[in-house]
């Protein structure tokens, strides 16, 4: 889009009006950054000192034992960057926690988190783009398709990280713009306090067609594929593994189980932990936190397993690309992916990273499908596909 | 397109139609010949400050819906296919038909609850009237979705906590929350609260003598409501019933929540799924909100006839006499009775559900018991977003209301009070905004300023200038109407004795404007505090609010934490609304609101 003259005439005389209010909420944000400027800059040449001079001080001997293994070159400039912003369409909380615990690591840079849902996030980063002032240092989204969009047009800096080379190949097709933070399946989440035994006999033995038996008629939750994209990937990727035929007669059936329709994940997997419903196809995610708040979930996971990664990478033209390096070094790293476990309840990319999340202590835990028993999908068939899936989708639920 | 002056609370002076305020207005003006060096200033500003904060979102929505992606793309190219999409197919008419559904139920009701409980408290002898000033106030401060959610712990059929007493007793439920009757009501109980508050101050600043005449010429209680007290304050509840039609046609959340299970959902709906599917499609999401405006100049067309209609009950003195409350019998257990049965569903059952689910670790329907407690939600309070968040609403919502009454004033001043060219074009754009969504117009803000060498982006003064966009009408029928009260009389004697413009403004009409502008402020503020459908899109990193904090912690299952943040909004909020009573003076639901 051009600047117009009227944009510029109008903004310009604008521009006097609230100048004075702009000014004042601007300076302050300016003095803040240059005081954490000007600490960033005395630690930095602190940290020099330090090497030239009177190397084996603490400060030395403490960024030097935190920061083993990285690049000098990248580590240096980083500090005396001492800042990033990150924008994420993860969980806020969840973000924030693992910022904080990056921030623990290299106690010298300072991380902005920035949270959006994935389509605000892109159109936020794309008017970034467009405008020439590249606010994020590092991006993380949920859709590993419009990150693939991203890769093309050049928006990632090229970047690989020590820890990629433990990712299975298959998860690597970004490298080196961008890297998968996290594995997502869907699981099959059922109350287990509500359900009878033999509805538990259903579900174990029969799968995905569960969904489909009378036993569960008016008692299952599913998620609006039109509003939430991991519904999409579910379905999308059993038509893929299943056939379309089979797909439509399977939904069509499901259809008659008369289930109910939720807009995401939340309610659907709420639903289920307050027994609303009995039983509902969700992101693993929500079930487990539901677990770890206590409530009667449980949960397996059939086959074929739909899933699809997150992806982050370091923003091209990022104003702290060093930090932004050092970050996704050490998101990607087995550390950072054992913290992000840890802090949001997801399944880590990395194979050599243990899972450590609650649902694993449970009773009625028997194991979970591996990265090579999951089904992803092919993206570009997945985004030349969607009309003929919604097609198909639509005719099962037509009032839906 | 209606003017300013139609669309938000009409006065007790002014409780004639459009056409006769426009005639005081005209008697009222400065008579003075040509246009002088503060004539343009004045002019100027104004043409400036519409452009900026309603013309160009508009502007650039309009272009972005005639675009092949998003204008943040960069290289769009020009493209019919969102507006084909949208005007050229079918697939839209029954969210269209929902959307109109749900705002005429939501509409009709909540004007009749809320003016009937509005003149019950201010003229019957209806009891505990003060205890029902609070109940129609508390609803407004808190978010309808989170609300919307206390019901589905309330009154979900299986896990509801009101079906759960008739598990016990017939074994089966008796609420669905999860129907279209369940949006539908969920919705009045949040907008009935507009059309009390719209309508309470015409029914204390009525003149008792009408009514009280037409009961000595054989009247009874039902005539006289019917022939004189309603056409007296209809100006009012045509103004209360836009807005709710506006602003209910335009809510997604609570479809979302609630119809989405029972398959119903709305038009808002269907534009939050163009923006949260991936990859969004921008230019249809932009291209559905104008059928939204559409959907507005309805309830627009309907608002015009109304008062229009009225027009032959004019002015009612404000002035010299003391409103008395008549004696209704028996009614009065009706009106009791309507009251107390909106207290308890607007508020003591959903803020009831809401403190219990903020103690608890997840909601857990029927199975609640004692290992489900917990004080994890409020040590949420005080981290970093939170305190961040905090510090934001707080600029956000002293800022914006502040802004909007500033502008407000001096709008309606080069309205009512000058003959500059072209000042009646102010009123007109004004009321542009009224009928766009919040999140469209939020996008529309987004369009506008990505690219505007205006150093806003990224701010949280991007939030300021859409809330300052959206809420303007508010404040500036609020201007408008009060002006209209303060008679030219004493500006003109205020200029006989030598004072100039600016004198008089500042010595006579600005300090008989200052209760009505509190009035004004409280109101946008309220609105403000809670406001998430143009936030979603705006904030942008250091720029959190907290209802974007609440909206998050829900969309990711910290639905009791939601609980505990939401209610210290409505905490914060009940704080701000008193101090401001406290040190100006200002009632909300008193006579001098106007």
């Amino acid at each position: 889009m051009k600047n117009n003259p009227l944009v510029g005439l109008l903004a310009g005389v604008l521009g006097v009006i609230v100048g004075a209010v702009a000014i004042v909420q601007l300076g302050s944000v300016r003095s803040d950054i240059e005081a954490v400027r000007a600490a960033n800059v005395a630690l930095s040449s602190q940290v020099a000192e330090s090497a030239d001079l009177i190397a084996g001080t603490s400060v030395l001997a403490d960024a030097l034992e935190r920061t083993q293994g990285i690049d000098l070159e990248i580590l240096l400039p980083a500090i005396d960057e001492g800042k990033l912003t990150w924008y994420t369409a993860a969980a806020l909380e969840a973000s924030n926690l693992q910022a904080q615990s990056f921030m623990e690591r290299y106690p010298f840079i300072e991380v902005e988190v920035f949270r959006q849902t994935g389509g605000p996030l892109a159109e936020r980063f794309n008017a970034d783009n467009t405008r020439g002032e590249i606010v994020a240092d590092v991006l993380l989204h949920s859709s590993p398709s419009e990150f693939g969009t991203w890769v093309d047009q050049g928006r990632f800096a090229n970047y690989i990280p020590k820890g990629a080379a433990d990712l299975p190949d298959s998860l690597r097709i970004f490298e080196p713009s961008g890297y998968p933070d996290r594995i997502v399946t869907i699981a099959l989440v059922y109350n287990e306090q509500l359900v009878t035994p033999e509805q538990e006999e259903i579900i174990k033995t029969k799968g995905w067609e569960a969904l489909a038996d009378p036993a569960f008629k008016g008692r299952v939750a599913l998620v609006d594929p039109a509003l939430a994209g991991s519904a999409f990937n579910h379905y999308y990727i059993m038509s893929q593994e299943l056939g379309y035929d089979y797909m439509a007669d399977f939904l069509a059936r499901v259809s008659a189980n008369d289930p109910v329709f939720f807009a995401s994940n939340v309610p659907a997997s709420g639903s289920v932990g307050s027994g609303e419903y009995l039983i509902t196809p969700i992101v693993e995610f929500f079930g487990i936190d539901q677990f770890a708040l206590g409530a009667p979930v449980a949960m397996t996971w059939p086959s074929p397993v739909p899933a699809y990664y997150g992806t982050m990478g370091v923003v091209e033209g990022a104003p702290n690309p060093n930090a932004a390096r050092l970050f996704v070094e050490w998101f990607i790293s087995e550390e950072g992916q054992r913290a992000w476990v840890r802090n949001y309840n997801v399944k880590s990319a990395n194979p050599n990273v243990t899972d450590t999340r609650a649902h694993i202590r449970a009773p009625w835990f028997t194991g979970q499908p591996t990265l090579a028993e999951s089904s992803f999908a092919d993206l570009e068939q997945q985004a030349a596909e969607r009309d003929k899936f919604f097609a198909m989708f639509n005719a099962a639920f037509p009032s839906r | 397109m209606a003017s300013v002056t139609d669309i938000a609370p009409t006065s007790v002076s002014s409780s004639d139609g459009p056409e006769p305020e426009e005639r005081v207005a005209a008697k009222q003006r400065f008579s003075r010949g040509g246009l002088g060096a503060l004539d343009l200033a004045v002019m100027g500003l104004s043409v400036v400050v519409m452009g900026i904060f309603v013309l160009l979102p508009l502007f650039a929505l309009a272009f972005g819906a005639l675009q092949d992606q998003s204008p943040t793309a960069g290289d769009t190219n020009w493209s019919l296919r969102a507006v084909q999409q949208v005007y050229g197919s079918t697939q839209y008419v029954g969210q269209i038909i929902n959307t109109f559904e749900i705002a005429v139920w939501v509409t009709v009701f909540a004007l009749a609850i809320g003016t009937t409980m509005a003149w019950a408290v201010a003229r019957t002898d209806t009891p505990y009237s003060g205890f029902f000033e609070i109940m129609f106030l508390a609803p407004m401060l808190m978010s309808p979705f989170v609300g919307a959610t206390a019901w589905v712990a309330l009154a979900a059929p299986e896990s509801g906590f009101l079906n759960a007493i008739f598990w016990a007793l017939f074994d089966a439920p008796v609420f669905n929350v999860f129907s279209k009757t369940g949006v539908i009501l969920v919705m009045i109980l949040y907008f009935t609260p507009y059309a009390y508050l719209f309508s309470i101050g015409t029914f204390r600043g009525m003149d008792p003598s009408l009514e009280e005449a037409a009961r000595m010429t054989g009247a009874n209680n039902v005539q006289t409501l019917r022939r004189i007290t309603l056409p007296l304050v209809k100006p009012s509840i045509a103004a209360a019933g836009l807005l709710i039609f506006v602003l209910s046609s335009e809510m997604f959340s609570i479809p979302g929540l609630l119809g989405r299970p029972a398959g119903y959902t709305n038009l808002p709906y269907e534009i939050y799924l163009q923006i949260r599917r991936s990859p969004p499609d921008w230019p249809v999401a932009a291209a559905l909100g104008t059928v939204l405006v559409w959907v507005a100049l309805v309830g627009m067309y309907f608002y015009r006839r109304m008062t229009k209609a009225s027009k032959r009950f004019v002015t009612i003195s404000g002035k010299g006499f003391r409103p008395h409350r008549m004696n209704i019998g028996k009614l009065k257990y009706a009106t009791l009775g309507l009251g107390l049965t909106y207290a308890l569903l607007a508020n003591i059952l959903p803020y009831s559900a809401l403190i219990l689910g903020s103690f608890l670790k997840y909601m857990p329907g029927r199975d609640l018991n004692l290992t489900h407690f917990t004080l994890d939600n409020y040590t949420y309070i005080g981290g970093r977003h939170f305190v961040q968040a905090t510090r934001n609403t707080l600029v956000l919502s002293v800022t914006t209301p502040t802004m909007i009454v500033l502008l407000a004033v001096i709008l309606a001043f080069i309205v009512l009070r000058t003959q500059i060219r072209g000042r009646g074009l102010i009123d007109t754009i004004a009321t542009f905004p009224v009928a766009v969504p919040g999140i469209v117009f939020g996008i529309g803000v987004l369009w506008a300023y990505f690219l505007n060498p205006l150093p806003i982006y990224g701010t949280i003064f991007l939030i300021v200038f859409a809330y300052v966009g959206r809420y303007l009408p508010q404040g500036l029928r609020i201007a408008s109407s009060a002006l209209l009260q303060i008679h030219k009389d004493l500006e003109d004697s205020a200029r006989i004795h030598g004072a100039n413009t600016i004198q008089t403004l500042r010595r006579i009409t600005l300090p008989l404007l200052k209760a009505p502008m509190l009035y004004a402020w409280i109101l946008v503020f309220m609105l403000v505090v809670r406001e998430i459908s143009a936030a979603i899109v705006l904030y942008g990193p250091g720029s959190l609010i907290l209802s974007v904090l609440i909206w998050d912690l829900m969309d990711f299952g910290r639905v009791t934490t939601a609980y505990a943040v939401g209610l210290l909004l409505t905490l914060f909020v009940l704080i701000i609304v008193l101090i401001v009573r406290r040190f100006f003076g200002i009632d909300l639901t008193k006579r001098d609101a106007p």
